[in-house]
């Protein structure tokens, strides 16, 4: 994988972010929330405006400095790079795409600078529950799984007229962490208060199709993680002795190690390639972040179950991202269908 | 919870079996407040096997009436798998032992009324014999000496207790010492080819337990319609890995009740066991959606990972089973 000038530095700002003053905050973040001075410090450096363009006080990134910006963050707290994929891809990208200008502007710029945060409820990749409906500028019904449900902008997917309707902060009828990505809360929301409708007509199929591109963005979060657990892995091999000999001299462990090691370079290489399938990165990225987290562990031994080692967060994060926007057997028949043809995994 | 588990006979030492079925079935349902009530009773069968009546009066009875909390403390902050690498001390004083040293991950550590511990009584001989002039004691918490730290923040089984335990200058009476000094090695790796089993039983529990809250959702989502085959095949193969480790843990469990224990058998039901359970949790929270990333399939996923840690990690089961299949052919 070759970066681009641009991309490495991109790299090394958001490394360096991470270093000084994410790492030792971390801890912090998956109990409580990435706290306010924070938030301020990314969207200082862009990060929360990564995807708006620069007239809106963004940073302009195109999809691959979005990615390498989302591994970088991810590497070291995966709750921290959700929350600016949430800010970004589920509320920034969509309102652009799909709002009018009139409507995106503001909020953009507001989100953009850290000064609120927005959010998305949609229900593509689960059966609706408590259907959503909007009737003359009021927005009624239920969401679950909504991330920062607290956010003060809402873009709400309403199946029933198909559109997205823009709406203020609902009523949080249940607040809960998941198994990962605990620094961001995810919650149960009811909507009854008037809202806007954004123009754009087909909003199931255009956030659909928002989310696969933004599948990319959960394929360099995942990435974030294996390169964690696989850099963690290989410092602990060479640091930890057992039987008089570094753990890095026993063959399984080495093993482990250099196989992760080939499998996430493969896999990374794939994902900064010139035109990846973002349905095909995620799959392959988050299968790999799994696999890779639970070796980690395992090289730790006793000491990779604790939280303050920082490996076990990896191996529930890999798990949350895995299904938080479309799970794996979404992934599959999504790809099988473009492959095969849209009868393909039906049975 | 924990003395009910005992007066209900649910867990009664003199019937093993049906120790390891409360194990397998507490762990499909939840393994941190199953393991809390099971683990109350850790290190029980090294009094069994090699303590003295007065030991077992003392120490055993009352914790087989639930009245008592035992803890098996093994490993050190610089080794876990390398039992004989331990570095605490016992040193020999007129009536007993001055015993030094730091003990990492103990379960029941700051609830445990004695501590089983291993420590180093005389230097070896040789590096390769290691594993001989280490000796087991019954070191109870309260004695001076003895400050046992509580660890925070586990991946899973986060309703037991695990702490580091420190000792300073413990003085240990002659009594307490467990059957003849520097065989410890011995009685500890005699008692992992026990307690193996039943991290195989909890392990073949919480895979059991996924596939159940897998299936579940697959009658909630699907209703009475069958799911696509890609589900099936999760199931279908599950289940299949699931019954393989359950045969081979009641086989390796049916020597060790018959007292002829298999240790490779045992080794291979642990290291298979554990393997099943994480491919299932992995596969199992992979398909659930949103669903599983909460509740009791992300709790049991959570769970699982230790399984192939503790009393022994996976691949010092494996090479467990390599040593006694080399042994066994003679080579
Ligand atoms: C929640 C919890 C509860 C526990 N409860 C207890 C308890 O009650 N009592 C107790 O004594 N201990 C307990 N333990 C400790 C546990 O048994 C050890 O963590 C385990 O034995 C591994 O030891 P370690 O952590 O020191 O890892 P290490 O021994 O440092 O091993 C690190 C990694 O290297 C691998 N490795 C080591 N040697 C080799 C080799 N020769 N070849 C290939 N790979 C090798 C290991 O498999 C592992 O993957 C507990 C641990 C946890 C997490």
């Amino acid at each position: 994988m070759t970066l681009r000038d641009e991309e490495l530095l991109l790299r090394r700002l958001a490394t360096e972010f991470c270093e000084s003053e994410v790492e030792g905050a971390r801890l912090r973040i998956e109990r409580e929330g990435v706290p306010g001075p924070l938030l301020r410090r990314a969207a200082e450096l862009g990060f929360l405006g990564a995807l708006a363009p620069p007239e809106l006080g963004g940073s302009g990134l195109d999809a691959r400095s979005y990615s390498v910006l989302l591994q970088a963050l991810s590497k070291c707290s995966t709750s921290l790079a959700y929350y600016v994929f949430v800010q970004n891809s589920l509320f920034i990208a969509p309102i652009i795409r799909l709002g009018a200008p009139e409507q995106a502007r503001p909020l953009v710029e507001e989100v953009a600078s850290g000064r609120s945060a927005g959010t998305l409820a949609q229900d593509l990749f689960r059966e609706p529950g408590n259907p959503l409906s909007m009737q003359s500028s009021r927005l009624e019904g239920e969401a679950d799984f909504v991330p920062l449900p607290r956010a003060a902008h809402h873009l709400v997917l309403v199946r029933a007229s198909d559109r997205l309707a823009l709406s203020g902060p609902g009523e949080v009828l249940e607040e809960y962490r998941l198994v990962g990505l605990r620094g961001v809360a995810f919650g149960r929301v009811r909507y009854g208060g008037d809202a806007d409708v954004l123009p754009a007509p087909r909003a199931v199929d255009a956030l659909r199709g928002l989310m696969e591109e933004a599948s990319l963005g959960v394929a360099a979060m995942a990435l974030g993680i294996a390169e964690r657990a696989v850099e963690a892995a290989a410092q602990y091999a060479k640091d930890r002795e057992a039987f008089n000999s570094k753990l890095a001299e026993f063959q399984p462990i080495a093993f482990y190690v250099a196989e992760a090691h080939a499998q996430l370079r493969a896999v990374e290489s794939y994902v900064y390639s010139e035109s990846p399938d973002p349905v095909a990165a995620k799959l392959l990225a988050l299968d790999l972040a799994r696999r890779a987290s639970r070796m980690s562990i395992q090289v730790h031994g006793g000491y990779g179950y604790f939280e303050d080692v920082g490996i076990e967060r990896l191996y529930r994060d890999a798990a949350a991202l895995s299904s938080i926007l479309g799970g794996r057997e979404a992934d599959l028949v999504s790809l099988a269908r473009r492959i095969l043809g849209d009868s393909a995994a039906r049975i | 919870m924990r003395r009910r588990a005992f007066s209900s006979g649910l867990l009664d030492m003199s019937d093993p079996w049906k120790v390891l079925i409360a194990m397998e079935e507490f762990c499909r349902v939840d393994p941190g407040l199953g393991l809390s009530a099971i683990a109350s009773m850790f290190g029980s069968e090294i009094l069994m096997l090699f303590g003295s009546d007065a030991q077992r009066e003392r120490y055993l009875a009352p914790v087989m009436r639930g009245e008592m909390i035992s803890a098996v403390a093994v490993t050190e902050p610089t080794g876990g798998s390398d039992v004989a690498g331990a570095r605490s001390t016992m040193e020999r004083v007129p009536g007993g032992y001055v015993l030094n040293g730091e003990k990492m991950f103990i379960t029941n550590g700051t609830v445990a009324d004695f501590y089983y511990v291993l420590a180093r009584t005389s230097p070896p001989d040789s590096p390769e014999k290691r594993h001989r002039g280490l000796s087991v004691a019954i070191v109870e918490r309260r004695w001076p000496g003895v400050t046992a730290t509580k660890l925070r923040g586990k991946l899973g089984m986060r309703a037991t207790d695990t702490a580091e335990v420190r000792f300073e200058g413990v003085r240990v009476p002659e009594e307490n010492l467990v059957g003849e000094e520097g065989k410890g090695f011995y009685y500890i790796m005699t008692f992992f080819n026990i307690s193996r089993v039943y991290v195989a039983a909890q392990a073949v529990g919480i895979a059991q337990g996924l596939l159940d809250l897998y299936s579940e959702y697959l009658s909630r989502r699907y209703g009475s319609r069958p799911p696509p085959e890609g589900a099936q095949f999760l199931l279908a193969e599950g289940i299949t890995k699931v019954e393989a480790a359950r045969l081979l843990t009641y086989r390796a469990a049916s020597l060790i009740f018959q007292f002829r224990p298999d240790p490779a058998l045992t080794s291979m039901a642990k290291y298979y066991a554990a393997e099943v359970a994480n491919e299932v949790a992995q596969g199992v929270i992979a398909a659930m959606g949103e669903e599983g990333l909460r509740g009791r399939a992300e709790k049991l996923y959570r769970d699982a990972k230790i399984t192939e840690i503790w009393e022994g990690t996976s691949e010092i089961e494996k090479l467990v089973i390599y040593r006694q299949l080399t042994r066994r052919s003679g080579s």
